[in-house]
C-alpha cells in the first residue's frame, strides 16, 4: 500500500492543562494532564523546584495549631509611611505581625516577627471564641482593619514597633422603631404604650426644653424610695412625672469618678426642694465609693410629649412632626397651632436615636425598660476600604420576633462608615444630621449609612475596584457606585446586580491588577471592564472544569491565593481531599498555577509526609530592593507541629522539605491528541526529534508514546517507557532523536521527570508515515 | 472631666498610654510590648483590690499597686506608672488622677504613698501635696 510521510512541529507548551476538549477538537499547544511542571508563557515546560524553609528561616512557636483557623494577609502601606510593610498571620486566636519590608537574605521574614495581638480580648459579652473562624482584612489611610464573624471589627495602628488594636462598634441610626398595631396617623387617645412612647422619641419628641439640677444632699447611696434633693431655685420647670436620671460622683476635681446611676420621677420641685421618688439604683465602683457624693440629675426628657397630652387630650400619633406644632414665636404649642397642621398618613421621620448595629438596646438609648433588645453575636465577616469609609458586611444572623420587637435579620446590610478623617469615624455608619430635627436633617455624601440588598443571601466578599464596590453573596454578584460618574457617595448610589454567579466563600480572590479572580462551585471567574466598559463577570476556568470538579467543595470553600504582579503569576493552595476536621482543613496539598499572560493553568502536588511540613497559605512577598533584601517570592506559610515557618519554591534538588524529611515528587505532562491521518489512516511516528534546553549539569527525563486514546498502560497501547539523559555543553538548546514504537489513529507523547534530575523542553519535530488510502 | 477605674475594654488605652509613657524613660530600651500587655491585662483585672488602673478619659492614666511595707506593718501604695497627654498637661488632669489614687489607696488600707518622679520638676510638685523625698534610684545594665 502507499505511504504517506509529513512532519510536525510542536514548539509552545504555552496552553498549559485543558480539560473540556474532546479526543477531535483538542486545541494545540496543552496538556490533557500534568504534575508539577512550569509552562512559561514562551514556550517552555520544566519541572518546578522543590518547596523548602526560606533560607536563614526559623520558626514562630504556637501553643497549638489543633482546630485553629488559619489566615494571613499583606499589609502594605502600615502605619501610613508609604515604607513599612506588615505581613499578618492569624493562627487561631492570635494575630502575628512580621515587618516584610525589614526582610534581608540574612534576616528574612520569618525573623521579622514584631508583635502578637490576642483576639480573645475582643471576645464579646455572651461570644465564642475566635479560634475556629478565619478572619478577612483591608487597610486604609495606614490603617489594617480586621474582619471576624465573631469579633468586633478592629483597626490596627502601626507605629514602630508596635501594633496597637482597638475594636470598632458599628453604630447605626434607628430607622426602624419599634412595630405598633396601631396605624400611622392614629393619636393614642388615653395610653400612651412605651412602644408609642419611644417612637415619638425617636422621632424627635425627645428634643423639647430641658432642665437640669446639681445637688450635694447626703443620702445613703443605693438608698431608693422618696428623696428630696436640694437644689438651685428657679429652674425651668422640672414637673411632676418627668422621668430623672441621678449620676452620683465621687468628686477629684477638676476630675470626678462616677460610682453610682439612679433612676426615678419628679414628684414634686419647690424653691430649693426637688422631690424625686426613686426607683433603682446601681452601683458602678466598688473600690472608690464614699459617702460625699455630688448629685448630677438630668431629665429623660418627655417634655413635648406631656405638653401635647395636656393641650389635647391625647398622645401625638407616628405622623406628627413636633416642630410643626411651634407657635409664630417659635414655641411648642400645639393647643394653638394643632388646627393649622394637616397630618398626613405616612410616617414621621425616624432617627434621633443612634444604636449598636448589632446591639440594638433600645431601653438603654431611650430609658424606657420594657422594650426588647435586638441583638446578635455575629459581627461582619468581610468588609473593605472604598470611597474613604471602611464598609462591613456579612452579618449572618437573624432574629426572631420576640417581645415588642419584630423578626429581623442582618445578613444582606451593608454598613458604610463616614467618611474617614479620624478614627473615630471607623463606626460611625451613620448620617451626622439628626433626619428629625427642624433644620439639620439633610443627609450629606460625607455620611455614613447602611444598604440592604434584598435577595442577596450571605455576602462573602466586598472588594472595591475603580470607582465601585464588588459585593459577592450566595446569590450573585452586585455593584455599588454612584449614579452620576463621580462614584459613591452617601447621598447618590447604584445597585447593580452584574450576574447570578453563585458564591460560596471569601477567601479564594485575588486582585490581579486591580480586579479580582475567585473560586466558586464550579469555576473560577474574574470579574473586569467589557468591552463596553462595563463589568462582566467571566469563568477563566470553562477550561479546566473536569479538573476542578474532582476538587472537594468543603475545599473549595478554603482555597486561598495571591498574585505575582512581576511575573504575572496567581497561585491558589489547596486541599485535594475532604477535610477531616478543622486542622486538616488548612492542610493543603496542591497548587493550582495560572499565568495570566498565556491563560495556561498547571497544578502542582505538594509532596508530604508525615514528618514534613504542611502548607496553610500563599502569599507574594515583595520587599523594598536593594543590595542585602531578598527577592520578590511566594512565601508559602507553613508549619511543623506547632512550629510556623515561611516556606519557598527553593530547591534545586528537585525534592521538597529537603531540611526536613525530603519527598520526592514526579513531574509530568501528556501532549494533546496528534490526529495526523484525519481519524480514518493509521500513522506511526518514525522518531521524534525532542529539543531540550540544555542550562544544567544533567537533565533526565521519561518518554512513551500513548496511541488510541488509551488511558492507562493496561490497553497495551502505551509504548515502553524510555529514559534520556543529557550533561551541559556549549549550546543552549539540544536535540534528542527518539524512537516512539507504535502505531494508531491517534498519539500523545507523555513526557515524565527521572528521579531527582530537571528537565525544560520547548518542543519537538516528529517524523510520522502512513497509509495514503484507507 | 471623668474619671473611672479601667477595665479590660479600656486595655488598649491603657496599654498605649503605657508605651508613651515607656517610650519617653530609660525603660524603653528593655521593655516587651507582650510582657506589659499581660501585666496591665493581670493591674486591670485585679479590679482594686490591691492593683488599679484609674483613667480620665483618654486623656491620662494612673497605675497602681498595694504592698506590705518592708520594714513595717503599713500598706503602702506605690504608684507604677502616670501619664498625661502632652496636650492636656497643666489643666488639671494629673492632678485629679492623683487625688483619685490617694483616695483609692485611702480605702483599700495603706497609711502610705510611693510616688515615683523621673525629673526634679515632678518631685517639686509632690513636695507641693505633701509628698517627701526619700530616695533616688539608680540603673545599671550588666
Amino acid at each position: 500500500m502507499t505511504r504517506t510521510n509529513a512532519i510536525s512541529t510542536q514548539n509552545s507548551f504555552i496552553a498549559g492543562l485543558k480539560t473540556e476538549f474532546t479526543g477531535l477538537n483538542f486545541p494545540e499547544n496543552a496538556c490533557t494532564e500534568t504534575d508539577n511542571c512550569v509552562f512559561d508563557p514562551t514556550g517552555r515546560v520544566s519541572r518546578r523546584k522543590g518547596f523548602d524553609e526560606e533560607e536563614n528561616g526559623i520558626n514562630t512557636f504556637v501553643t497549638t495549631k489543633t482546630n485553629k483557623a488559619i489566615s494571613s494577609f499583606q499589609w502594605s502601606n502600615a502605619g501610613g509611611d508609604g515604607n513599612s510593610e506588615v505581613y499578618v498571620l492569624q493562627v487561631g486566636n492570635k494575630l502575628y505581625f512580621y515587618r516584610s519590608s525589614s526582610a534581608t537574605v540574612a534576616s528574612p521574614i520569618s525573623q521579622q516577627w514584631i508583635y502578637t495581638i490576642n483576639l480573645t480580648d475582643f471576645i464579646l459579652d455572651g461570644g465564642t471564641a475566635p479560634d475556629e473562624f478565619e478572619c478577612q482584612y483591608s487597610e486604609g489611610n495606614g490603617y489594617l482593619f480586621v474582619f471576624h464573624p465573631k469579633l468586633n471589627p478592629i483597626y490596627c495602628t502601626y507605629s514602630a514597633p508596635t501594633i496597637t488594636a482597638n475594636a470598632i462598634t458599628i453604630r447605626i441610626r434607628d430607622f426602624s422603631g419599634v412595630l405598633e398595631e396601631i396605624d400611622d396617623s392614629v393619636r393614642p387617645p388615653t395610653t400612651l404604650t412605651a412602644e408609642h412612647k419611644y417612637n415619638l422619641q425617636n422621632q424627635g419628641w425627645t428634643s423639647g426644653a430641658s432642665w437640669s439640677a446639681v445637688s450635694t444632699t447626703g443620702f445613703a447611696q443605693m438608698s431608693t424610695g422618696v428623696q428630696t434633693f436640694t437644689v438651685a431655685a428657679g429652674l425651668l420647670t422640672p414637673t411632676a412625672g418627668d422621668l430623672v436620671i441621678i449620676k452620683g460622683y465621687q468628686n477629684f476635681a477638676p476630675g470626678r469618678i462616677q460610682i453610682v446611676q439612679k433612676g426615678g420621677a419628679v414628684v414634686s420641685y419647690a424653691g430649693t426642694a426637688l422631690e424625686i421618688n426613686v426607683t433603682s439604683a446601681q452601683k458602678l465602683q466598688n473600690v472608690i465609693f464614699s459617702n460625699t457624693v455630688d448629685w448630677e440629675i438630668i431629665p429623660v426628657n418627655t417634655d413635648y410629649i406631656t405638653e401635647w397630652f395636656g393641650d389635647v387630650g391625647n398622645y401625638p400619633s407616628n405622623s406628627d412632626v413636633w416642630w410643626l406644632y411651634k407657635n409664630s414665636s417659635d414655641v411648642f404649642d400645639p393647643a394653638t397651632t394643632i388646627d393649622n397642621v394637616t397630618v398626613g398618613f405616612g410616617p414621621a421621620p425616624k432617627g434621633h436615636y443612634i444604636l449598636n448595629a448589632f446591639d440594638q438596646n433600645r431601653a438603654s438609648v431611650s430609658g424606657i425598660a420594657s422594650i426588647t433588645n435586638l441583638t446578635t453575636t455575629v459581627r461582619p465577616k468581610t468588609g473593605a476600604w472604598f470611597a474613604g469609609r471602611i464598609w462591613y458586611s456579612g452579618v449572618d444572623a437573624s432574629f426572631p420576633a420576640s417581645g415588642n420587637m419584630p423578626d429581623a435579620t442582618w445578613t444582606e446590610n451593608l454598613y458604610f462608615s463616614q467618611i474617614v478623617e479620624n478614627v473615630k469615624q471607623f463606626g460611625r455608619c451613620y448620617q451626622t444630621n439628626d433626619p428629625t430635627s427642624e433644620d439639620r436633617f439633610d443627609l450629606l455624601p460625607s455620611d455614613g449609612g447602611v444598604i440592604r440588598i434584598q435577595g442577596a443571601g450571605s455576602i462573602y466578599k466586598l472588594f472595591s475596584i475603580q470607582n465601585g464596590l464588588l459585593v459577592f453573596a450566595a446569590n450573585g454578584i452586585w455593584f455599588i457606585t454612584g449614579s452620576q460618574g463621580i462614584g459613591f457617595t452617601a447621598n447618590d448610589y447604584t445597585i447593580v446586580k452584574l450576574s447570578g454567579v453563585q458564591n460560596i466563600s471569601g477567601t479564594s480572590f485575588v486582585s490581579v491588577l486591580g480586579y479580582p479572580m475567585f473560586w466558586n462551585s464550579e469555576s473560577i471567574y474574574t470579574v473586569s471592564p467589557g468591552q463596553q466598559g462595563n463589568l462582566s463577570v467571566d469563568s477563566i476556568g470553562a477550561e479546566i472544569l473536569s479538573f476542578l470538579d474532582e476538587i472537594p467543595l468543603s475545599s473549595k470553600k478554603f482555597v486561598r491565593g495571591d498574585f505575582d504582579p512581576l511575573d504575572h503569576m496567581v497561585k491558589w493552595v489547596f486541599k485535594s481531599t475532604e477535610e477531616t476536621d478543622i486542622t486538616s482543613r488548612y492542610e493543603f496539598d496542591r497548587v493550582l498555577n495560572l499565568n495570566i499572560r498565556s491563560k495556561a493553568f498547571y497544578p502542582w502536588t505538594i509532596g508530604t509526609d508525615a514528618a514534613s511540613p504542611k502548607v496553610h497559605d500563599v502569599k507574594f512577598v515583595e520587599s523594598p530592593g536593594g543590595s542585602g533584601a531578598p527577592d520578590p517570592v511566594f512565601k508559602y506559610v507553613s508549619s511543623l507541629g506547632t512550629n510556623f515557618i515561611f516556606s519557598e519554591e527553593n530547591q534545586d534538588s528537585f525534592v521538597d522539605w529537603s531540611s526536613f524529611v525530603p519527598v520526592e515528587y514526579e513531574s509530568f505532562f501528556a501532549s494533546g491528541y496528534a490526529l495526523r491521518g484525519k481519524g480514518l489512516n493509521k500513522f506511526q511516528e518514525n522518531y521524534i526529534n525532542l529539543f531540550l534546553q540544555n542550562d544544567a549539569e544533567e537533565s533526565s527525563f521519561k518518554i512513551q508514546g500513548q496511541w488510541n486514546y488509551a488511558i492507562n498502560e493496561g490497553s497495551g497501547r502505551w509504548s515502553d517507557e524510555q529514559v534520556f539523559t543529557i550533561g551541559a555543553d556549549n549550546f543552549s538548546y539540544k536535540p534528542k532523536r527518539i524512537k516512539i514504537r507504535g502505531h494508531g489513529l491517534v498519539c500523545q507523547f507523555r513526557v515524565t521527570s527521572n528521579s531527582t534530575l530537571p528537565f525544560t523542553m520547548i518542543g519537538w519535530s516528529v517524523f510520522e508515515s502512513g497509509n495514503k488510502w484507507i | 472631666m471623668d474619671l473611672k477605674v479601667a477595665t479590660l475594654e479600656d486595655l488598649p488605652l491603657v496599654r498605649d498610654m503605657a508605651l508613651k509613657f515607656l517610650e519617653n524613660t530609660e525603660y524603653n530600651k528593655h521593655f516587651n510590648v507582650e510582657k506589659l500587655t499581660a501585666v496591665l491585662e493581670e493591674l486591670i483585672s485585679d479590679g482594686g483590690s490591691t492593683k488599679i488602673v484609674i483613667l480620665c478619659e483618654d486623656k491620662g492614666m494612673i497605675v497602681g499597686i498595694v504592698n506590705p511595707f518592708l520594714y513595717g506593718t503599713k500598706l503602702v501604695a506605690t504608684e507604677l506608672g502616670w501619664w498625661v497627654e502632652p496636650e492636656e498637661r497643666k489643666n488639671g488632669v494629673g492632678e485629679s488622677l492623683l487625688k483619685a489614687f490617694e483616695f483609692w489607696a485611702n480605702k483599700v488600707g495603706c497609711s502610705l504613698i510611693t510616688m515615683i518622679s523621673l525629673d526634679d520638676e515632678l518631685g517639686q510638685y509632690y513636695e507641693k501635696k505633701g509628698y517627701k523625698l526619700y530616695e533616688r534610684a539608680y540603673m545599671k545594665e550588666i
